[in-house]
């Protein structure tokens, strides 16, 4: 058996292909690769068919798709309806939904025979409670415009998650029940997760609000952009592209940089950046403590989970001094699985049904 | 000394009149509803020796306020002062501690308009009266940014281009910080501790606006509040926390930003989930009602997000306080209107605590008398309820200046 994974990202497509055996799932794919950003349809069956030669048979495909606002709380298998709806949501994100539309097109006409899954960010937030989507703003103005507070590293906070849980009861004999889950994308996003329920999520109606990315500015004064929008003159283009594409760690830095180097190099520049984004860290960890009235275990993941090594002992250092009644600590985990592993290992059951 | 303060809020002008060093009030009151005429006349509250005397009177913006205030003071020759003292919302970068006014500063004065539209303007209004009518007496600007200049650079920062930073002053400044700084202050002489031991956490929680405060050292270590009043806490009428792109699909589809400050301003926070009611208070009454129960559940979601926010920010607080100091938070101080005198938002707030080591008590959160301890007895982390004075507070750091620069 096969099974095709395609993670649409900013820079291109990446792909991984599994051969299933009837061995445990690899914790790399057979085959993986990134792909040049795509401008077209046609670009995209050009790529498929070039990946379809390594593939023997396409028994599943999994697409993750960055945005199902709360009309996909968990996977789904594509009909008709469900392609329906991805348009009726693409208003609320026109610089993903297009393209996955597009590929999932592409897809069927590459693999016709092979069901495809889509594998929502957004789901595992669409439940989430009131009290933590919800804004200080007009309700009437809040329903109209869609504006409701979503994650969006879901699937990554889902397989570090279940990590932690295993992890912790190897270590503690003790599942971890309160998890705080630190994705290290080049979008970081905390989120805390109560028995696998989130009830704390940094991440707002994009994936701007919360922690500081690597150009993103994170959380900012809404007073703020008010004041440059009269100041400046700029109209909300220009100024969205300057607080999502200029701004963030690089901006503090002075020059473009990763996560990874902002802890791994001993740059004088990388110095306030770096204790910026460790301190925006330490004040989600508080926040997400407070939501779920303790903490039981940190995990990081994303594709730069081994920069948790060093900010790990420093949260959990914290953590462990403002809540002394967390008896005998609170433990750190890396979790390093690629997205695409996580992927195929929750598609597996649907398959075998 | 007679020192006379003035306390001037967006739509009020508080005012006392207090003998130093001692602080004994004189006298003292309030006058409401300034600005444009609103469903109930304009009126002056007057407190003296214990009695409370009431007047209607137009008052269309705050040097007539001012001017009307004045001609009940003027009634009795004793009262005429010998100093005033004035609360500025925000000081900007131009500004970091308290000063005398001078014509250098009040010209400088004028730039910080911007930064607080609803505050700072009828501030500097009232500064301009005050030195026409009084132009030899020694008057003080007590800013409430001065408290929050401590806070370090990974606090203070937005990750924003540099250039705006440098050019624009994009930065957080923090709000109430008189307030804090007085309420802190009570705490620690509460609690026997010299206030630059002190690591507290500091709720408040006005009618108005509201901000919690991070305290370690006895200095302020981060504030909900930044740039402008409308980061942070969800308020009576302000938003508190948006992502950013809410406000620029706002500006690009709702009428640019003037409308738009206008809403996040005025129209937003509780008045803007609830559509009827600006007032906590209100929708905690509300909320218990169940013979509506559309109208019970929008009142109970909006007190569940109004106050989840308020939660969130303490686990943080707390969490970055117990960091700096190396220390749990020795007390948490909840003070203004709503800090005071709504158990409710201070139980909603320290339930499930615990493991910060705060637990609060049903039975002394009751307690109307303040200042009151509210944290049950076996809680590591102290709570307490405090009545803020900022007037007092303007009061003691304007003699202060006085005494000092004169």
């Amino acid at each position: 058996m096969s099974i095709l994974i395609l993670e649409p990202k900013a820079q291109g497509l990446r792909y991984s292909v599994f051969y299933l055996t009837e061995q445990p799932l690899q914790a790399q794919p057979d085959v993986s690769g990134l792909s040049p950003l795509m401008s077209s349809g046609s670009d995209w069956i050009d790529l498929l068919e070039d990946i379809s030669e390594c593939l023997v048979h396409a028994d599943a495909i999994a697409i993750r798709v960055r945005y199902g606002g709360d009309r996909f709380n968990g996977p789904v298998s594509v009909e008709p309806h469900v392609l329906d709806t991805l348009t009726t949501l693409t208003p609320q994100a026109p610089l993903h939904l297009p393209g996955t539309i597009t590929l999932i097109e592409s897809c069927r006409a590459v693999f016709p025979a092979a069901p495809i899954y889509l594998f929502f960010d957004t789901a595992l937030f669409a439940d989430m409670p009131d009290r933590e989507s919800m804004y200080g703003i007009s309700s009437e103005l809040a329903h109209e415009m869609q504006f409701r507070r979503f994650g969006f590293q879901g699937l990554y906070h889902q397989s570090a998650c279940r990590f932690a849980v295993q992890q912790s009861r190897r270590d503690q004999a003790q599942p971890a029940a309160k998890i705080i889950s630190v994705c290290l994308e080049p979008n970081p996003e905390i989120s805390a997760l109560t028995g696998g329920h989130p009830v704390f999520v940094t991440g707002g109606i994009t994936p701007m609000e919360g922690l500081p990315s690597e150009t993103g500015c994170g959380d900012i004064d809404p007073g703020i952009i008010l004041s440059l929008s009269e100041r400046t003159g700029w109209g909300p283009e220009r100024l969205n592209r300057t607080l999502s594409k200029e701004s963030g760690l690089g901006a503090l830095a002075g020059h473009p940089v990763t996560l990874e180097a902002l802890y791994a190099d001993t740059r004088p520049e990388y110095e306030q950046a770096g204790q910026f984004f460790k301190y925006k860290l330490m004040h989600a960890c508080g926040a997400a403590t407070a939501a779920m009235g303790g903490v039981d275990a940190l995990v990081f993941s994303g594709c730069y989970a081994r920069t948790g090594r060093g900010l790990g002992e420093s949260l959990t250092q914290a953590l462990n001094t403002a809540t002394p009644s967390s008896g005998s600590g609170i433990r750190f985990y890396l979790c390093e699985e690629a997205l695409a592993v996580s992927m195929a290992r929750a598609l597996l059951p649907r398959l075998s049904r | 000394m007679k020192l006379l303060v003035f306390n001037c809020g967006s739509s009020s002008l508080k005012y006392k009149l207090l003998n130093m060093p001692d602080c004994t009030e004189l006298v003292g009151g309030e006058a409401q509803r300034v600005g444009p005429p609103t469903a109930c006349p304009a009126c002056i509250i007057h407190r003296t020796h214990g009695d409370e005397m009431q007047w209607e009177v137009p008052m269309a913006d705050h040097a007539q306020a001012f001017e009307a205030v004045m001609k009940i003071l003027m009634q009795d020759q004793d009262l005429t002062p010998d100093a005033v003292g004035h609360r500025l919302v925000h000081g900007g970068t131009l500004f970091k501690g308290h000063s005398l006014v001078s014509k250098e500063n009040f010209e400088l004065l004028q730039q910080t308009r911007v930064l607080a539209p609803l505050h700072n303007p009828p501030a500097i209004e009232l500064i301009g009266a005050c030195l026409h009518r009084y132009p030899d007496l020694p008057q003080v600007m007590i800013f409430d940014t001065a408290f929050h200049s401590t806070l370090p650079a990974h606090a203070r920062t937005y990750a924003v281009p540099a250039q705006w930073r440098d050019e624009f002053g994009i930065s957080k400044y923090g709000f109430h910080g008189t307030s804090h700084q007085y309420v802190a202050t009570q705490a620690a002489d509460y609690l026997g501790m010299d206030m630059t031991q002190l690591n507290a956490v500091s709720c408040h929680l006005g009618s108005g606006g509201a901000s919690l405060c991070a305290i370690s050292g006895g200095q302020s270590i981060d504030n909900t509040l930044g740039y402008s009043p409308l980061q942070g806490l969800i308020m009576s009428t302000r938003c508190g926390d948006l992502d950013q792109a809410i406000v620029l699909q706002l500006i690009a589809h709702h009428g640019g930003h003037a409308c738009v400050e206008d809403l996040l301003n005025k129209r937003s926070g509780v008045l803007g989930m609830t559509g009827s009611t600006s007032d906590i208070r209100d929708v905690i009454a509300a909320s218990l009602d169940t013979d509506n129960l559309e109208t019970h559940h929008q009142m109970n979601r909006a007190l569940q997000i109004y106050a989840w926010r308020i939660k969130k920010y303490l686990g943080a607080y707390l969490t970055l306080t117990a960091s700096a100091a190396g220390r749990p938070v020795d007390v948490v101080i909840f003070t203004d209107t709503i800090g005071e005198t709504v158990p409710a938002i201070r139980w909603i707030v320290c339930s499930n605590m615990e493991c910060f080591g705060l637990t609060i008590d049903h039975d002394r959160n009751q307690q109307t008398r303040l200042p009151a301890e509210i944290s049950a007895p076996d809680s590591r982390i102290r709570a307490l309820a405090i009545q803020t004075n900022e007037e007092l507070a303007i009061a003691r750091y304007a003699f202060q200046i006085i005494n000092t620069d004169l």
